[in-house]
C-alpha cells in the first residue's frame, strides 16, 4: 500500500502502446496529463507546511457569514492540507460534506461528528464499522472497541482493517471554533492494527455531541482532525 | 485535499521493523534477483527463495563478453517463471555476438518452517537451445531474520563442476547440434553429471545484501572459447537498495570478472494509489417518507422529459453516456454507455447515485443495462431502498442484492434516445512500432502520429480506422529476408515497414448484434489489418453469470500490399499461396482463481490446421499476464527456427499507473521469434474481451468500486 510513481515502469507502458495525444472521446488520457500529474506529485513532495491560520480563520468567518448550512474543518497530518467543508446530504445518521465554494470533486463522510468515510482523496475509507466506538465516546465512558475500516485493495476488491481501541474519557477543557464555544471531555482512544499502533481522540459535549475527532484513516489516508464550527 | 502518500509508506517500513516476525512470516522471499533473473540471494546459483506473489522483476546483469536481459514473474506464490534474451560476444565462431532466448522455471516444492529449509526445484533454458540448460533441487533456510543459507545439486550446466556422481547419460551441448530449439529435452532433464552447490546472503541492512557463493557451472564453453578464466569456484556480490524498487548489484565472478546488475521491481498488485484519485461520486439521495406514494408525474409527459434531461447531465457529469431509458411508475430502465470506468461496477454504482437523485420517488426498482459496441450485454437489477439503506455499508452487501441478467431474456430493452446515433469520434495521438531480436540489431523502432476515427451508426454498426506516418525510425533497416518454406504470411514483416508515405493500419465496416440469449454475433470486413484485408464473421455463446465461454470464427483473407495503401496483392506470392479461409474454434474458461485458460483450434493462415493454449493470470484491475504455444501439422524444420510458435503476452491498464479510471491498456507480445506457422489474422475487438467486462463474474472481482 504505497504509493510509488514508477517512472520507468511508466516509460516503458507509455512508449509500448498507443497513447492517445487528444480526442473527443472519453478515454482522455494522455502522455501530457500523466506528464503534469507526476511533476505536481513531486513540486508537493518534502512541502508540509500548513496554511496560515489567519487564511483558514478569515475563510471560517466568510463562510459562517454567507450560509446557515453545517461547516466543519478537516486536517490532513501527511499533507498538512486544512478544508473548509460544508454538509451536501443526508442519509439517515450519516451526512457526505465537500469543499465549501469549491467545484473540488472530493467528499467525506460522517456519523456523529466522527469519519466513516471519504471518496476522492487516494486511499480512499470506503466504509466502516464504528458503533462500538461511538457509544463508548459519545457517552465519555472507558472501555473496548473494535472498529472495521474497508478500502479498496490494490486489485478492486475490498481490504478489511480492524482496529482495536482503548477508550478513555479525560480532564474537560473549553472547545472554540467557529461559532461553537463549549466544555467538552476530551475521550482518548489508543488504537492497533496489525501493523500499525496511533492515539485518536474525541472533544465530547455533555449531551454527546462529538465535536472533535482525531482519527486514523487507512494507511495512505493517514491521521486526521475533524472539527465542526458550527 | 489530496494527500502526499510517502508519509504512509515510512510509517509502514517503520511499522514492519519494529515487528520482526514479519519478514519470517513472508516464507523466505526477495527483492534480490540473481545473475540469471531469477529470484535468490545468489550470484550464479539458484535460491529457494521466491519473489513476492505477482511481482516483476526486470534485470540487467553483465560482465565481461556476457549481457543478459531478463525479465521475471513470480506467477504464483510457489512457481516463479523467467524470461531471457542474452548476448555473448565470442562464444561462437560464427557470430561476433551469440543471441539467444530462453526460459526458466522454479517451483517451490516445501516451504520453510522453523526445522526444515524450504525447498524447489527448477529448470534453466528448458525450451530454448539449451546453451544454459540445468536442472536443479535447492534447499535454502533462514537463520534469523538476516542470513539465509543455500545448499543443492545441479545437473546440465550446474553440474559441470566437480561433479559428484551421475544420473543417466546426457549429450554434451555444442552449437552443431543445438538445431531450431523449441525441443524440450524431457529425457535429459536432472540426467549426467550432477554436482553440489551452495552459498549465504546476508541482509545487512534495509539497504545493503552480500552473498558468497560456491558455483558448480564449469562455463566449459566459455573457457574452451577462452572469453572467461575460471580460476576458482567461488562468487561474491554486493546489493545496493537504491529505492524500494531499483537494486544495483556489483558481483566478482570465478576470480577473474567483475560485473554489475540493476533490477527494477514492480508488481500489479500494487496500482499507484489504491482506490485512485479519481472524483468522488455523487452521494445517494434518501426519498423522504411517503414520498414513493406520489404517482402524479406519470400523467405529465413533460416532466417526465424534463427528468430524463437532468438524468442525462446527471451521468454525463459522471461520465456516463445515456443511450436510452424508460421510465414507469415503479421501475426505470437505463441503457449506458461505460467509456470511462476500467471497472465496471464503479461505473453502475455511479450510475444508481445518479438515479436516486433524479428520478421521482415513487420509482423503486432501478435496472440499468451496459452496452458495448451497441450490443446490450447485462442487465443488473437493484432496489432503490436497498441503496438507500446500503451507501454506508460494506460493498459486499449490495453484492448480495444485485441481480444480473442477460438483457434478451429480461424483456424489452429501451430504445436508443434521439442523438446517440451517428457519432463520430476521433484521436490523434503518437505510435510507436517494435523489432526485438533481430541478431544484426535486437531492438528497432518507428515512431509517428496515429490518427484513428470511428462512425458509430447505431445498433452495432461501427465504421472504423487508421492512418499512420512514420516521423522516425530504423525498422526499414531490417536486412533479413524470410526464408520459411511456408506461405509467408507472417515472416517477410519487414517488408511492411519499407514505406515513408502514410500507411491505411486497418479500415473496416463492422456489425456487432445479439444473435439470441447468451448468443452474440460480429461480421466485420475491410483491411482488416496492415497484412490482411478481407471478411471476418464471429458467434460467442456467452451466459452473464458463466465462467465459460464458446466462440467461433471464420475468415476469408487476401494479402494488402507491402506499402500501406488500399491495394491487393496476388494471392500467389513468392510462389506461394495463401489460403482463402482460416478460423477457429475457441474456448475461454476462467478458473476463478486469478487464472484464465484459452484453447483455441483450427486453421492458421498459412492453411496449417492445429491449436493454440494460452493461460493467462488475471487480476482484477485490469492487468494481464500471459504465455500462449501454439502447434500446427507444420514439421519443425518446415517451421525453422523456434520449431513452433509461442510467446508471452501483457496487458498493463493505464488506471494502475494514473490512478485514474480509464479503460485505456497497454497490451504488448514477446514472441522469440515470429514465423508463419500458427499464425492468426489480428481483427480488432473480437467479441469475447467486449462482452466478458460487463458480466457479472468480472463485475463481481472488483466490486470494492462500487460505491467509489
Amino acid at each position: 500500500m504505497r504509493h510509488r510513481f514508477q517512472p520507468l515502469v511508466a516509460c516503458l507502458v507509455l512508449v509500448a502502446v498507443f497513447v492517445s495525444g487528444c480526442t473527443n472521446t472519453r478515454q482522455d488520457v494522455s502522455l501530457l496529463s500523466y506528464t503534469q500529474q507526476t511533476l505536481a506529485a513531486l513540486r508537493t513532495q518534502g512541502r508540509a507546511t500548513p496554511p496560515d491560520p489567519r487564511l483558514v480563520e478569515a475563510a471560517v468567518s466568510q463562510a459562517l457569514a454567507t450560509t446557515n448550512g453545517a461547516l466543519a474543518l478537516l486536517r490532513v497530518d501527511t499533507n498538512a492540507n486544512v478544508a473548509l467543508l460544508t454538509e451536501i446530504e443526508r442519509n439517515g445518521a450519516y451526512r457526505t460534506w465537500a469543499a465549501f465554494g469549491t467545484a473540488e470533486r472530493r467528499s467525506i463522510t460522517s456519523r456523529a461528528g466522527v469519519i466513516t468515510a471519504t471518496r476522492g482523496l487516494g486511499g480512499d475509507l470506503m466504509s466502516s464499522s464504528q458503533g462500538q466506538l461511538l457509544e463508548l465516546v459519545s457517552k465519555r465512558r472507558a472501555g473496548q472497541a473494535t472498529l472495521v475500516l474497508r478500502h479498496i485493495g490494490g486489485e478492486g476488491s475490498t481490504d478489511e482493517t480492524l482496529v482495536t481501541c482503548t477508550v478513555r474519557p479525560n480532564a474537560t477543557e473549553l472547545y472554540q471554533q467557529g461559532t461553537l464555544r463549549q466544555t467538552v471531555t476530551r475521550v482518548t482512544a489508543s488504537c492497533t492494527t496489525d501493523m500499525q499502533q496511533f492515539d485518536a481522540y474525541y472533544l465530547v459535549t455533555s449531551a454527546g455531541r462529538i465535536l472533535e475527532a482525531r482519527q486514523w484513516l487507512g494507511p495512505l489516508l493517514g491521521m486526521v482532525t475533524f472539527q465542526q464550527l458550527r | 485535499m489530496r494527500g502526499r502518500y510517502l508519509g504512509a509508506s515510512t510509517v509502514l517500513a517503520c511499522a514492519s521493523i519494529l515487528c520482526p516476525d514479519w519478514i519470517a512470516a513472508q516464507n523466505l522471499t526477495t527483492d534480490i534477483y540473481n545473475n540469471y533473473g531469477n529470484p535468490g540471494g545468489l550470484i550464479d546459483m539458484p535460491t529457494a527463495e521466491m519473489a513476492p506473489d505477482a511481482e516483476f522483476g526486470l534485470s540487467v546483469s553483465g560482465f565481461d563478453n556476457y549481457l543478459r536481459t531478463q525479465i521475471n514473474f513470480q506467477i504464483t506464490r510457489r512457481l516463479s517463471g523467467t524470461f531471457r534474451y542474452s548476448a555473448t560476444e565470442d562464444i561462437n565462431p560464427s557470430f561476433n555476438t551469440y543471441y539467444d532466448r530462453s526460459f526458466d522455471l522454479k517451483f517451490r516444492l516445501l516451504d520453510e518452517t522453523r526445522l526444515r529449509p524450504a525447498v524447489a526445484i527448477g529448470l534453466r533454458d528448458f525450451i530454448g537451445t539449451g546453451v544454459l540448460a540445468g536442472e536443479y533441487i535447492v534447499a535454502t533456510k533462514s537463520i534469523g531474520p538476516q542470513l539465509r543459507v543455500t545448499g543443492g545439486i545441479g545437473w546440465g550446466r550446474l553440474g559441470s563442476y566437480a561433479s559428484s556422481f551421475s544420473t543417466g547419460s546426457r549429450a554434451p551441448f555444442s552449437f552443431a547440434t543445438a538445431g531450431n530449439g523449441g525441443t524440450i529435452d524431457f529425457d535429459e532433464w536432472f540426467r549426467g553429471d550432477a554436482a553440489f552447490f551452495g552459498g549465504a546472503s546476508y541482509r545487512v541492512n534495509d539497504k545493503l545484501q552480500i552473498a558468497a557463493e560456491y558455483s558448480s557451472d564449469n562455463y566449459d564453453l566459455a573457457q574452451n572459447a577462452g572469453i572467461l578464466n575460471r580460476r576458482s569456484p567461488w562468487n561474491v556480490a554486493l546489493d545496493y537498495k537504491i529505492s524500494d524498487d531499483l537494486t544495483l548489484r556489483g558481483f566478482y565472478l570465478y576470480g577473474s570478472e567483475i560485473g554489475a546488475s540493476l533490477t527494477l521491481t514492480f508488481n500489479p498488485k500494487r496500482p499507484a494509489v489504491p482506490g485512485g484519485t479519481g472524483d468522488a461520486p455523487l452521494p445517494v439521495a434518501v426519498r423522504t417518507p411517503g414520498s414513493a406514494q406520489d404517482l402524479g408525474w406519470t400523467t405529465d409527459p413533460g416532466q417526465k422529459e424534463a427528468t430524463i434531461s437532468v438524468l442525462d447531465s446527471s451521468l454525463d457529469q459522471a461520465e456516463l453516456d445515456l443511450e436510452g431509458v424508460t421510465l414507469e411508475g415503479r421501475r426505470a430502465h437505463v441503457v449506458i454507455r461505460n467509456d470511462r470506468y476500467d471497472m465496471s461496477a464503479q461505473a453502475l454504482g455511479r450510475t444508481l447515485r445518479s438515479m436516486s437523485r433524479e428520478l421521482p420517488a415513487s420509482v423503486e426498482e432501478f435496472q440499468v443495462t451496459l452496452v458495448r459496441y451497441g450490443m446490450p450485454v447485462s442487465t443488473m437489477t437493484f432496489r432503490r431502498s436497498d441503496l438507500e439503506r446500503l451507501e454506508n455499508a460494506p460493498a459486499s452487501d449490495a453484492l448480495a442484492l444485485a441481480a444480473f441478467q442477460d438483457p434478451l431474456r429480461f424483456g424489452r430493452i429501451p430504445d436508443p434516445l434521439p442523438g446517440t446515433y451517428p457519432r463520430f469520434e476521433w484521436t490523434v495521438g503518437p505510435y510507436l512500432k517494435t523489432s526485438f531480436f533481430d541478431p544484426d540489431q535486437s531492438v528497432r523502432a518507428d515512431a509517428g502520429i496515429q490518427l484513428s476515427a470511428a462512425a458509430l451508426l447505431g445498433r452495432g454498426w461501427i465504421v472504423s480506422g487508421a492512418v499512420t506516418q512514420k516521423i522516425v525510425g530504423n525498422l526499414d533497416d531490417i536486412q533479413r529476408s524470410s526464408d520459411s518454406v511456408l506461405p509467408r504470411v507472417r515472416s517477410d514483416v519487414a517488408l511492411f515497414y519499407k514505406t515513408n508515405e502514410p500507411v491505411l493500419e486497418d479500415m473496416t465496416v463492422a456489425k456487432y448484434a445479439r444473435l439470441a440469449p447468451d448468443f452474440y454475433g460480429r461480421v466485420t470486413g475491410g483491411y482488416l489489418e496492415r497484412m490482411y484485408a478481407g471478411l471476418s464473421g464471429e458467434v460467442l455463446w456467452k451466459p452473464v453469470e458463466s465462467r465459460l465461454a464458446i466462440g467461433a470464427e471464420v475468415n476469408y483473407v487476401h494479402w494488402r500490399e507491402f506499402d500501406g495503401g488500399f491495394g491487393l496483392r496476388e494471392r500467389d506470392s513468392a510462389g506461394r499461396t495463401l489460403p482463402e479461409v482460416n478460423g477457429h474454434v475457441s474456448a475461454y474458461y476462467d478458473f476463478g482463481n486469478g487464472f484464465h485458460g484459452q484453447l483455441d483450434a483450427g486453421r492458421y493462415l498459412a492453411g496449417d490446421w492445429g491449436a493454440t493454449i494460452s493461460i493467462d493470470r488475471e487480476f482484477a484491475n485490469g492487468w494481464r499476464v500471459g504465455a500462449f504455444a501454439t502447434k500446427t501439422d507444420v514439421s519443425s524444420s518446415d517451421f525453422g527456427e523456434g520449431s513452433f510458435d509461442r510467446g508471452l503476452r501483457f496487458t498493463v491498464p493505464l488506471s494502475w499507473l494514473l490512478g485514474k479510471p480509464t479503460t485505456q491498456e497497454a497490451r504488448a507480445v514477446i514472441r522469440p521469434l515470429t514465423r508463419d506457422g500458427g499464425q492468426r489474422v489480428d481483427v480488432r475487438d473480437r467479441l469475447y474481451p467486449v462482452v466478458r467486462r460487463s458480466h457479472q463474474p468480472e463485475i463481481a472481482k472488483s466490486w470494492g468500486t462500487f460505491w467509489r
